[in-house]
């Protein structure tokens, strides 16, 4: 498991001997595997609510030998527990269920290939942009605290970070992609398919998605940075008369970047979910169009497969943040000892 | 008071005058003048200021304008009804549950965080599959659709609200005058009612505001995907129509895309300046 | 030879919502290469107003009047790019509190080689040797782990001394000691200032040494400025100072001094009533409501700076002794 040994390594980085790392790698996996799998557990109680059959929901004209077959396949034969089990099992050693239709069963990790590498490249472009363009906002705004331009810059980043992705998108791809038609408006080709092209289908999703999280980033970094400047150590470093753009880099926005960088972390998993409609709008095959199309045909089983990867992602990254902290921040350890 | 309100911010004012205008469009939606929302006209696509047709017409003919007065309504509905409901539900079991503590407690929180775990809009969706699907397969009707709308965003919204209220109930009930009051043999539903619900209410209200914005920005967003309120009958239902003939007829978009924007914009404000007040009345204790 | 540094009516206020609060009135002060001034006084008689505004480090807030020469220029009017090249080089300052004023998250390493690299121009390699030397100096047990080390993992004595390294790295002409022991154990309090006299003997430095306690300048400089409520009160050769004491309100605070003799737990006796707030102009001795020897002239008529003879200024109508 990947995600495993990243949170080994993680720890051993910042836990350096200390006897209690094991204990905090193993508490942190229960915990999100208890989640996880209370989650996936509390949808097969969903899927089983549903009316009817939800084999012959999934493919309809069924045959009912083929319904019979998908049932005793996915467990839906069993109780829901049972049923959930099965499923959670599967998910362990690497079967992640199958899209049940007329013409055959198409395994979910087929899918999986293609939709997780292009929600991770996504998320992580958001990210990218997100921080190149909300630290120095946020330093600068900090910097000049009260003054006319911070004032503005304020009032213009609560606006943006209050309109929703879906509204920037349509906007985006009127003026964009259809007025001045200088990328392409949908589709997606990944980095191996065509690199250029890969880049244009993503700069607008990317931009969309990235807006608001720029408003946020840039909002959270400034009140750090707000209170970071009035230590002494800040002015300590102005009075070795280095320069003050070295002064807020090297000095102010480290030791002012835990909230933002937690919270970019905590970001990491909801927007892969957050992609749903985005990536719906500009057709990209990623995650969250993955989860629309399985709701829209009804294919619950890939359902619960898909949304299980998107709380799995969420709640690594939830209980992985105070490492995060840990590695920008030594203070932390010294709380912590 | 109006001169208390002159004296706000810039923000506070135009959110003001929003919301209640989009409550006015609400209530009196029959009684406005203009096209029926639901019946097309022979001007197929009109653009905006065209005689009879303000905001001009979709490329089906009907009228943008009443549309969005027609749409004006089911936002209020759904975000109202469902922030009110869910919130209400989600604030007695977080301050009930932070209050009482013990094993309850334990149990409402690992639902809450289990909740929380999913994304608002995938557990919306989750939950609409499953509430409006119909044995046979045909089409849930739109009263129907709605209704189930307001059920799943009452379940996305009670662990919001709930983990605020739990957390401020937890901040508040270690304090000298509630554990005084609690010496003194008060009944703990009267402690809840006359001193933890006044101190927990702002920073619930704040975050009540901002649970509208979600409200009001997952129902956009299904509408997109195509399992929301159909045939615009609601703001994102009328872009998710238009979307398609967004080279054609862009205002068919703009229009409701800027007023889910302002609406949200509004009541996230509302929901920035109580938090931003509460913070200066925490700081002064 | 011109003094490395000369105040002369330097005065400064600051725009707060109470109105304008007069932190340093009209302060006129010199100092010669190596030599070393005390600024003494209760807290908030406005001694760090003073040697920030020396140095420019003042905030947006701050109005500051009258002028500062540094090795007989007048840096008064310098841009804040001049002034900021004279920071670290020039003068260099060491700040109160060793706890909050060296950045958490840096190491020590870093810190400490920043102004070597950024204002000396030293390549990276020569940075660090002259860091570990700088350490050496300051008497810091193992430097080269040192120099990994975050400012968290060490005591307070041993991060003072690491903030004097930085201090003095650029050999400044001039240090401005802000209460350097305030916030230390007694028996590292004495330490420090003897690494502080050295240096400053081995640098020729000038030094300003600000603290609350008379005590600790006694030892340390060549003179002493006493401040209350933004005036200088009494301006004297330290040996002088000490043998002809005139102000009333020094000899309150020789009285305060802790002694290691005095039991641990006793309070120390401070001097009755408070400073007078800054935001106002009363007439009269700002140190009248609290002096011992008060009369009604005292409560009408500020008194002027008077030259005692011997160097020796001071700011009293009745002077301890009498006047000269
Ligand atoms: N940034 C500031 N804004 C307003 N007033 C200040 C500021 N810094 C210091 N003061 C005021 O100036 C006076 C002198 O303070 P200070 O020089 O810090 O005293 P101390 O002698 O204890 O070092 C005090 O009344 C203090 O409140
Ligand atoms: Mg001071």
């Amino acid at each position: 498991m990947g995600a495993a040994s990243f949170v080994v390594v993680m720890c051993l980085r910042t836990h350096r001997g200390h006897m209690d790392t094991l204990r905090i790698i193993v508490q942190r996996l229960v915990t999100i595997f208890v989640v996880v799998g209370v989650a996936t557990f509390f949808l097969a109680c969903l899927i089983r609510l549903l009316p009817g059959d939800p084999a012959s929901i999934m493919v309809s004209n069924a045959l009912p030998d083929q319904v019979l077959n998908i049932r005793r396949i996915s467990g839906l034969d069993k109780n829901v527990f049972g049923y959930w089990w099965q499923w959670f099992s599967n998910m362990m050693t690497g079967d992640f269920g199958y899209y049940y239709q007329a013409a055959g069963n198409n395994p979910v990790s087929d899918v999986l290939k293609r939709s997780i590498p292009t929600s991770i490249l996504m998320v992580v472009y958001v990210q990218i942009v997100a921080l190149l363009v909300s630290v120095p906002l946020g330093l600068v705004s900090a910097y000049k605290e009260g003054t006319r331009f911070d004032r503005i810059l304020q009032s213009i980043l609560f606006v943006l970070s209050s309109i929703p992705s879906f509204a920037l998108a349509l906007v985006f791809s009127l003026f964009f992609a259809l007025r001045w038609p200088i990328l392409p408006p949908l589709g997606y080709a990944t980095p191996g398919e065509n690199i250029v092209l890969h880049f244009k289908y993503m700069v607008l999703p990317v931009a969309s998605l990235a807006v608001g999280i720029i408003a946020s980033y840039t909002r959270l970094l400034r009140a750090d940075v707000i209170a970071t400047l009035k230590e002494d150590y800040v002015m300590m470093a102005m009075s070795k008369g280095i320069s003050n753009s070295r002064v807020l880099w090297k000095h102010v926005l480290r030791p002012s970047s835990t909230t933002l960088l937690t919270s970019a972390a905590l970001n990491m998993g909801s927007l892969i979910g957050g992609t749903i409609v985005i990536e719906t709008l500009f057709q990209i095959p990623g995650l969250g169009y993955e989860i629309a199309f399985a709701i829209v045909t009804r294919q619950v089983i890939a359902l619960q497969t898909l949304i299980a990867i998107v709380a799995f992602a969420y709640v690594f990254f939830n209980s992985t943040v105070d490492i995060v902290a840990n590695i920008i921040d030594p203070r932390t350890r010294e709380r912590r000892a | 008071m109006l001169n208390r309100f002159w004296k706000k911010p810039l923000g506070f004012k135009l959110s003001t005058v929003w919301i209640i205008f989009i409550l006015f469009l609400a209530i009196f939606r029959d009684l406005l003048p203009g096209p029926a929302w639901d019946e097309s006209t022979e001007a197929l696509g009109v653009s905006p200021g065209s005689p009879g047709h303000f905001f001009g017409t979709t490329q089906d003919g009907f009228d943008v304008l009443a549309g969005i007065i027609n749409g004006a309504r089911l936002s209020v509905l759904v975000a109202v009804t469902s922030v009110l409901i869910g919130g209400g539900i989600g604030t007695f079991i977080g301050i009930t549950a932070a209050y009482f503590k013990g094993k309850y407690d334990k149990v409402v929180n690992v639902v809450f965080n289990m909740m929380l775990s999913i994304p608002n809009l995938v557990l919306s969706l989750a939950l609409i599959s499953v509430l409006a699907a119909t044995k046979d397969g045909i089409p849930a009707s739109d009263s129907r659709k709605v209704f189930v709308m307001i059920i799943s965003l009452i379940i996305v919204i009670i662990p919001i609200l709930g983990r605020i209220a739990r957390s401020a109930t937890l901040q508040w009930s270690t304090r000298e005058f509630i554990i005084a009051s609690k010496s003194m043999g008060t009944k703990d539903m009267t402690i809840i009612k006359k001193h933890i619900v006044p101190n927990v209410a702002p920073a619930i209200l704040a975050i009540g505001f901002f649970a509208i914005g979600v409200v009001i920005i997952v129902e956009g967003s299904l509408s997109i995907l195509g399992i929301g309120i159909a045939g615009g009958a609601s703001w994102g239902s009328m872009l998710a129509i238009g979307r398609s003939y967004l080279e054609f007829s862009p205002w068919e978009t703009y229009f409701p895309v800027a007023c889910i924007a302002f609406t949200v914009l509004s009541t996230n404000y509302f929901g920035d300046y109580v938090r931003a007040n509460l913070d200066k009345r925490e700081s002064k204790i | 030879m011109s003094p490395v540094l000369k105040l002369t009516d330097l005065s400064v206020s600051f725009n707060t919502p109470r109105g304008m609060l007069k932190a340093v009135r009209s302060v006129t002060i010199e100092l010669n290469a190596g030599e070393s001034l005390g600024v003494v006084g209760e807290s908030g008689s406005g001694k760090t107003v003073l040697s920030r505004a020396t140095m420019g480090l003042l905030p947006r807030t701050a109005v500051r009047t009258g002028t500062v020469e540094y090795l007989g220029t007048d840096i008064s009017n310098y841009s804040a790019k001049e002034v900021r090249d004279l920071w670290g080089t020039g003068m260099a300052m060491i700040f109160q509190d060793p706890m909050t004023a060296l950045n958490p998250v840096r190491r020590i390493g870093d810190q400490l080689t920043e102004s070597l690299v950024v204002r000396l121009g030293m390549d990276k390699k020569a940075a660090q040797e002259k860091a570990i030397a700088l350490l050496k100096r300051v008497r810091i047990p193992d430097p080269d782990a040192m120099m990994r080390k975050f400012p968290y993992q060490l005591s307070g004595g041993m991060r003072q001394r690491i903030m004097i390294a930085i201090a003095v790295s650029c050999n400044p002409e001039m240090l401005f000691a802000d209460e350097p022991t305030t916030a230390l154990d007694v028996t590292v309090q004495a330490q420090v200032l003897e690494l502080l006299s050295e240096l400053r003997k081995e640098f020729n430095m000038a030094m300003i040494l600000v603290t609350h306690d008379l005590g600790v300048v006694a030892g340390h400089t060549d003179k002493i400025a006493v401040m209350y409520a933004g005036d200088v009160v009494e301006y004297a050769p330290t040996r002088q100072l000490f043998s002809n004491m005139k102000m009333p309100y020094t000899e309150a605070l020789l009285k305060s001094i802790p002694r290691l003799e005095t039991p641990t737990g006793t309070r120390l006796p401070v001097i009755e009533g408070r400073l007078p707030d800054p935001t106002k102009d009363e007439p009269g001795c700002p140190f009248a409501n609290r002096c011992p020897y008060v009369t009604d002239k005292c409560r009408a008529e500020k008194p002027p700076l008077t030259d005692g003879g011997n160097n020796h200024f001071y700011r009293c109508w009745y002077p301890i002794g009498g006047a000269q």
